[in-house]
């Protein structure tokens, strides 16, 4: 008991002296620990992540034995020799974790064959168990002017390769890899080298070379100190380079440290040393590293424990609380997928409503300040409405206006009349309109942060606003557009059709005074008729005279038929109606109509046809109109024993007739106008024909050809003859 | 041999006497009515052999009346439209309506007229 007492009471003794070191030791373990696992749990799978880890274990095992032993002093020597040779052993394992720290920087993969692990752990081991022998690294302990200095033995040397030696290998190493490196990796290696030079440099220096070479042990309390050096150098890496891939974590984590640090160094000032000098407090050594280590637990503990608070009454403590990254997000979604202005207006106030948990709001849109263009209200009563006057008033000077910041008294009533907490102007460089804003559901008035919520929104809101309008506007115009369209079209149609009825009438006016025309000759034709050939006698030059007026009444006729005819061709009425007819068989019953005419004037007319039927398509009335007028024309130039000839033959697709004539010929610049209107022929001959044409034949005969898909054509040789020709389309059997 | 009867609807006076003549010089029985409602009544009252039918006619046109009359199915009364008026969209409606035959007046001198009469009633 009185032992125990004794030792208590002389090592209490001894640690208040040793406060110093102590502190310096406890952080310097700290750090070291906290920088190792938080290197290695970055990645747990990196080697190199590893390795540093279990350099800074053999780091923190040297500082703990090296403490030790050097502490208390006045120890006796076999034990300090003891602890001294404890600390060699420690210390032993720090050149290969050097070393296979330096070979596997910075790389994740295991780059060192494991049997050469095998080889350095063997020097390890040596190393350490020589250290501990009595006959190895350390014979005996001297004390030259009170101070330890351990004799150095035998087995040295292992150590020195050990330690030294590995050292010598690592940092060269270093060296060549820096040299290869590019870029960030360079740089980290540069700040790790510098870090790993100055420790080890200085470790070295402390215990080993001090001792052996100065013979004095005071320097030795450095070694452990030294290996802040790499701390501080890897740290810094970290921090700025990224080493060994661990990210802003580490380097907020060191400035964590540092505010510990200082944490302690604050209380340690204040507490121990002023209440000490000052106040006369007595504090214990024990008491003072039962202190340090609350301080540093409720510094290590404080943020954990605020955030895990804060997560568990936020329900009932942060009710109001909403994330403005959040809302605005939501906010940013709608006004990006919204192009209609109602839909923007309605959303983006809804949204903004409930995020911020407020009583009522509204929106209004303007129209060039002349009025209101679209409005949203939410959670009014008695369907308040704001009049454009207020609106523009409030709204004018373009700035938020907050009621319980308001300094103008007007502004200020004007807020309170109508219920409003904030006034946000919706504004880019147009005054597009204004979101009115009621208070908070929980009654609480509105934060820094809120406002400067606000302030993010209004512009983009004000944006995303002007876009609407414009889309609005785009849509709008194109709607007037296309109703000007129709209604041009309209005006257009209407115009069309005044001319199809225009057409029309003159149509039917032609129809009607071509019927009024053939009534009266019809009678005419008629009676002409019957007395010619019903009457027994009559007077010869009576005769005559009748024939003449019987000729000219059908003259005339035919005449109205031909107007009639150009009347519809011109205006495109004509209607065709095309079948497939045997074009021989059609030729013949015109050549038979014609041949008394043909004999009496002693024409030779025939029909030359030979092979099986034509089929052609086309409009049989009407190419049997064409052959009369063709034949027709050819009987009334040719003179007496002169000859028709009309063929018909098949030529591919088309049919062609030609009808030729032994008569006078025309001559070749009469042969352009011949098929124009009224392009008789200015010679004499015209004059002596008396039968039916009003030199519209030809044209007619042209366009009803073309029309039925065939070409007229004419050949003539003056004093020879002239041969028309047409043709028409075979029938395909397909029809129209 | 029983005479052809002829109903001749034709609002015209002078063309009206003149085919009267030609038809009963030629031994044709021929009756006559200057309008299309006494046409209509006409027609359908008498049995004629051939109803000759002018279009342009008072109060009831001749396409009406050629509609009306051969609605009836009446077989073995021939009609046949006897104007002056050529376009083509009458004559498809004559047709499309069941005449017998379209008669261009200007188109056929007495001579001709009869043949086609001779033709209609044979």
């Amino acid at each position: 008991m009185e032992t125990l007492a004794h030792v208590s009471g002389k090592v209490l003794q001894l640690i208040g002296p040793m406060y110093f070191e102590l502190i310096i030791t406890l952080i310097t373990f700290f750090l070291m620990t906290f920088l190792g696992l938080m290197v290695f749990l970055r990645n747990t799978k990196s080697w190199t992540g590893r390795f540093f880890f279990i350099l800074t274990i053999a780091i923190d095992i040297y500082l703990l034995t090296n403490f030790i032993s050097l502490n208390p002093p006045d120890l006796d020597p076999q034990t300090q020799l003891f602890w001294i040779r404890v600390v060699m052993s420690g210390g032993s394992f720090l050149g290969p974790s050097l070393f296979l720290l330096a070979y596997n920087f910075p790389k994740e993969k295991l780059l060192l064959r494991p049997y050469k692990i095998v080889l350095l752990l063997i020097l390890a081991c040596a190393s350490a168990f020589l250290s501990l022998t009595p006959f190895g690294v350390f014979t005996g302990i001297n004390y030259p002017g009170g101070k330890p200095a351990p004799i150095p033995g035998p087995a040295m040397p292992v150590f020195v390769l050990d330690f030294g030696g590995l050292f010598l290998v690592s940092f060269i190493l270093l060296l060549f890899k820096y040299r290869k490196a590019k870029g960030v990796e360079r740089l980290q290696l540069s700040y790790f080298l510098v870090g790993v030079l100055g420790t080890f440099t200085l470790m070295l220096f402390s215990t080993t070379f001090s001792v052996v070479v100065l013979k004095t042990s005071d320097l030795v309390f450095l070694g452990p100190v030294s290996s802040l050096i790499l701390i501080v150098s890897v740290a810094y890496s970290i921090a700025r380079h990224r080493l060994l891939n661990i990210h802003l974590l580490i380097a907020r984590s060191v400035v964590y440290a540092l505010l510990v640090l200082l944490t302690i160094s604050i209380y340690a000032v204040v507490i121990l040393w002023m209440g000490n000098s000052f106040l006369g407090i007595e504090t214990i050594p024990a008491q003072n590293i039962m202190y340090i280590s609350l301080i540093l637990f409720s510094a290590l503990t404080f943020q954990p424990l605020k955030e895990f608070l804060k997560r568990i009454t936020s329900r009932f403590l942060y009710k109001s609380e909403y994330n403005p990254a959040h809302l605005l997000f939501e906010l940013n979604n709608i006004m990006a997928k919204t192009i209609d202005i109602e839909v923007l207006v309605n959303k983006a106030l809804l949204e903004l409503l409930d995020g911020m948990h407020l009583t009522h709001g509204a929106i209004y849109i303007f129209h060039n300040k002349e009025s209101i263009y679209k409005k949203k209200l939410i959670g009014f009563e008695d369907k308040e409405q704001y009049d454009l006057h207020t609106l523009l008033y409030l709204a004018e000077g373009r700035k938020t206006l907050i009621l319980d910041e308001e300094e103008n008294a007007e502004v200020k009533s004007v807020l309170e009349r109508h219920n409003i907490a904030i006034c946000l102007p919706i504004v880019d460089e147009v005054l597009h309109g204004v979101i009115l804003l009621g208070g908070k559901k929980n009654g609480e008035i509105f934060t820094e942060e809120d406002i400067q919520f606000l302030e993010t929104f209004r512009p983009v809101f004000a944006v995303a606003v002007e876009n609407s309008k414009s889309y609005e506007e785009i849509k709008n115009f194109n709607e007037t557009l296309k109703q000007k369209v129709e209604q041009e079209t309209r005006s257009l149609r209407s115009a069309n059709d005044h001319l199809k009825e225009l057409d029309k009438l003159k149509d039917d006016f032609v129809a009607i005074a071509s019927h009024e025309l053939r009534t009266p000759m019809t009678v005419i034709r008629g009676n002409l008729w019957m007395i010619l050939n019903d009457t027994k006698k009559l007077d010869k030059k009576a005769e005559e005279r009748l024939k003449v007026s019987l000729e000219s009444s059908e003259h005339l006729i035919a005449l109205v038929n031909d107007i009639l005819d150009v009347s519809s061709i011109e205006g495109n009425r004509i209607k065709l109606t095309p079948a497939a007819f045997d074009l021989k068989a059609l030729i013949k019953e015109v050549t038979d109509e014609v041949a008394p005419v043909a004999k009496q004037k002693k024409i030779e007319i025939e029909a030359k046809l030979e092979g099986g039927k034509i089929e052609v398509f086309a409009d049989a009335d009407r190419i049997r109109q064409v052959l009369m007028n063709l034949i027709g024309n050819a009987l009334k130039f040719v003179g007496e024993d002169g000859k028709v000839v009309i063929t018909g033959a098949k030529d591919g697709k088309f049919a062609q007739v030609s009808i030729l004539d032994t008569g006078p010929g025309i001559k070749k610049e009469d042969l352009e106008r011949l098929f124009t209107k009224f392009g008789k022929l200015e010679t004499a001959f015209s004059k002596v024909s008396n039968t039916k044409g009003a030199g519209l034949g030809l044209y007619i005969s042209k366009n009803l050809v073309e029309l039925s898909g065939g070409k007229i054509s004419v050949d003539s040789k003056v004093g020879k003859g002239t041969t028309f020709s047409f043709t028409l389309p075979i029938d395909t059997g397909k029809g129209i | 041999m029983a005479e052809k009867k002829i109903l001749l609807i034709e609002d015209d006076l002078n063309t009206r006497n003149l085919y009267m003549d030609l038809l009963s010089s030629k031994g044709y029985e021929v009756e006559f009515a200057a309008d299309g409602k006494e046409g209509l009544l006409k027609a359908e009252e008498g049995s004629y052999d051939l109803v000759l039918l002018d279009i342009m006619l008072p109060h009831v046109d001749g396409l009406e009346i050629l509609s009306a009359l051969k609605k009836d199915g009446e077989s073995k009364m021939k009609i046949a439209l006897f104007t002056n008026l050529s376009s083509k969209d009458v004559i498809d409606e004559a047709r499309a309506k069941g005449a017998d035959a379209f008669l261009l007046k200007s188109d056929l001198d007495p001579g001709k007229f009869l043949e086609k009469v001779k033709n209609l009633l044979e």
